[in-house]
């Protein structure tokens, strides 16, 4: 059952223009990166929550919790990459969920060129309704965060319908599953 | 611009080869691109179903709905303004917008403030609006409004964006669109970290939460609800649904319908200002909540149903008038057939009441309608209204009066018949029809009718 949501999550992400890859373990993450981004550390920033919730670390780039709160937007917009933890992943449609998180700014997913997702493979959902389903029982109303839900790079078709990627969002959107096929 | 000229629009719009060519091509790209990943939902119908009970169940009770939003959306410590008209919540905005001494605010894409007019006001209070979707980015370049509510710049050529681009940014001539965008990229890039306020619109506002949703493609909503200190977003009263457990369902029906994709790009999902919830973000979070004549709307047994819209903009891809007349003939800020439905009923009946005529009743648009507004009955039923109220010319009413007494009576039928096919012989190809011939032919009347030929028949044994 998880393997048919990773294939159609898998498939769904790439039919919108992103990629999506899956790493046995957390170890063959940097190398990901590595051979997809050749950017230098200081151009790579990385959500608090990949230390701390994925127990990740020696990732390639800058923890976003080093920087001081005034100092995030400039180096952000200065950034190439920017790297997240998510909180679902959304097979139907090929959706990854992002809820607001202090470690993990809205910025850091909107600001720099490319935004890479890190996610296991157990936050699979078959549908939407399923993950808001739980986010409801984690959070009482009334604290709900705000969430973002994104399903592919910054895109637009205005011109004559012509589709064109990166307009004022990430121009790449990838995601990395740590599980197994 | 006003919808009482729709027909000299209309027929300078059909006339217009080009204009009609690009609105054919777009128009039918977004039909295909929609039938794609509706086709591989198999219970698409019970979601419309389902929708529309929805839609109906809100609008039914909008008072206590909106009560309920505005309690929600106050206890996520969102400022919330009602107006009751639009020139009420163009001065909320303004006020808001002067406390703050911004003199520049970035937009992204709502067709609520185009119903307000939000823009021109604004600079006539000398704050410069920069609209950032790619598309109104263009038709702001251009002075003009949008033509469709999810393709603002449909009626635009790449070769006419690309002389825009070269006029107005100074920029060398391109008409590759990756160039064009990368342009408007960059531009508005700078605006977007500078400006103080950020103004967006709503897709769906739940009342059990709070929750304001925008979905959008390009990231530029998104940076709209970040970047600013002060986020501003301006809804009518029908944006509401009760739950938050039911914007999956609309989720699933939105960008299917709109834009044939099966999520957008980004959906955000506002729950308040920056927070202890809710560490990044604006410092301000004000809702501006317009009725602009819909409470009163909603008690109209019929057109009610007008308020169920979502605003995806399929009925206009599928309209045959659309089609061939595009968005601008309509002179409303809402096109199309539901365009056609909520403009005389929400603004003015007398202005647009030629816009009801606008269709050919194929009922297309009622097929495709996420939400099952039975579009092209209500056309219908507001074409009564029209005549009941007497805008209809009397020389139209004699005509139907007579129409009615030739068609009471099988013998009368036949004897029309007869004396048409004795002025369709004697004028031949000149015979006169107002409205009709001067674009058409009339067509040859048979000499012997079909019910003549049945009788011979019946005579005969056959």
């Amino acid at each position: 059952m998880e393997n048919k949501l990773l294939y159609r999550f898998q498939s769904r992400i790439q039919e919108s223009g992103g990629w999506c890859e899956i790493s046995a373990s957390g170890d063959g993450i940097s190398d990901i990166l590595n051979s997809k981004y050749m950017f230098e550390k200081e151009k790579i920033v990385i959500s608090g929550r990949v230390a701390k919730e994925l127990q990740l670390s020696g990732l390639p780039g800058m923890c976003i919790d080093e920087v001081k709160p005034n100092n995030r937007r400039a180096l952000l917009g200065e950034a190439k990459l920017g790297v997240t933890f998510c909180d679902g992943l959304i097979a139907e449609t090929g959706t990854v969920v992002l809820i607001n998180h202090p470690s993990e700014p809205r910025e850091l997913s909107l600001l720099p060129e490319y935004h890479v997702v890190i996610a296991k493979q157990t936050q699979l959902y078959e549908s939407l309704d399923k993950c808001f389903t739980k986010i409801k029982q984690l959070y009482p109303a009334g604290s709900i965060p705000s969430i973002t839900l994104v399903s592919g790079p910054s895109r637009t078709s205005d011109i004559e319908k012509t589709l064109v990627i990166g307009v004022h969002g990430p121009v790449e959107f990838g995601v990395i599953i740590i599980g197994s096929r | 611009m006003k919808s009482s000229q729709f027909k000299i629009r209309a027929r300078q719009a059909v006339g217009d080869a080009d204009l009609r060519s690009k609105i054919k091509k777009a128009t039918g790209i977004s039909l295909l691109k929609r039938e794609q990943v509706v086709s591989e939902i198999a219970d698409w119908e019970d979601l419309r179903r389902r929708a529309h009970e929805l839609r109906k169940e809100t609008v039914d009770n909008i008072d206590s709905y909106l009560r309920r939003f505005i309690e929600s959306a106050r206890r996520n410590n969102a400022i919330v303004h009602e107006a009751d008209d639009h020139k009420t919540a163009n001065k909320i905005i303004y006020d808001i917008i002067r406390r703050v001494s911004a003199h520049t605010v970035v937009k992204s894409k709502s067709m609520i403030t185009e119903e307000l007019h939000l823009n021109t006001m604004l600079e006539e209070n000398g704050i410069r609006v920069i609209e950032t979707d790619l598309g109104e980015y263009i038709v702001q370049l251009a002075g003009e409004t949008p033509s469709h509510i999810t393709a603002p710049a449909l009626h635009k050529s790449k070769e006419d964006i690309a002389r825009l681009f070269h006029e107005k940014l100074n920029i060398p001539y391109s008409d590759d669109p990756v160039k064009l965008t990368a342009v408007a990229r960059e531009r508005l890039r700078d605006e977007f970290l500078k400006a103080r306020v950020g103004i967006t619109g709503v897709n769906f506002a739940t009342a059990d939460t709070g929750t304001l949703t925008i979905v959008e493609n390009e990231a530029n909503a998104r940076l709209c609800t970040t970047l600013p200190e002060v986020h501003i977003a301006i809804m009518s009263i029908e944006k509401i649904i009760p739950s938050f457990d039911d914007l999956p369902l609309f989720l699933k029906l939105l960008p299917r319908s709109a834009s044939g994709q099966r999520m957008t790009s980004y959906v955000t999902c506002i729950n308040g200002p920056r927070s202890y919830h809710n560490p990044d973000g604006p410092r301000q979070l004000h809702i501006v909540i317009l009725d602009g004549g819909r409470k009163q709307l909603a008690k109209h047994p019929a057109w009610k149903e007008a308020l169920y819209c979502i605003r995806c903009g399929a009925c206009m891809n599928i309209c045959p008038i659309y089609q061939s007349v595009g968005g601008h003939a309509y002179g409303s800020v809402y096109p199309g057939p539901i365009g056609s439905v909520i403009t005389p009923t929400l603004f003015n009946m007398k202005d647009a009441q030629d816009l009801p005529f606008a269709s050919s009743l194929c009922g297309a648009c009622t097929d495709i309608c996420p939400v099952k507004i039975d579009l092209h009955h209500h056309l219908l039923f507001e074409r009564r209204e029209i005549v009941n109220r007497g805008y209809k010319s009397s020389v139209e009413k004699i005509g139907m009066v007579l129409w009615r007494w030739i068609m009471l009576s099988p013998g009368r039928l036949e004897f029309a018949g007869r004396v048409g096919w004795f002025f369709r012989k004697l004028l031949g190809k000149n015979m006169p029809a107002p409205g009709w011939t001067p674009h058409r032919q009339f067509p040859r009347i048979p000499l012997r009718s079909f019910r003549s030929i049945m009788r011979s028949d019946k005579k005969h044994g056959k």
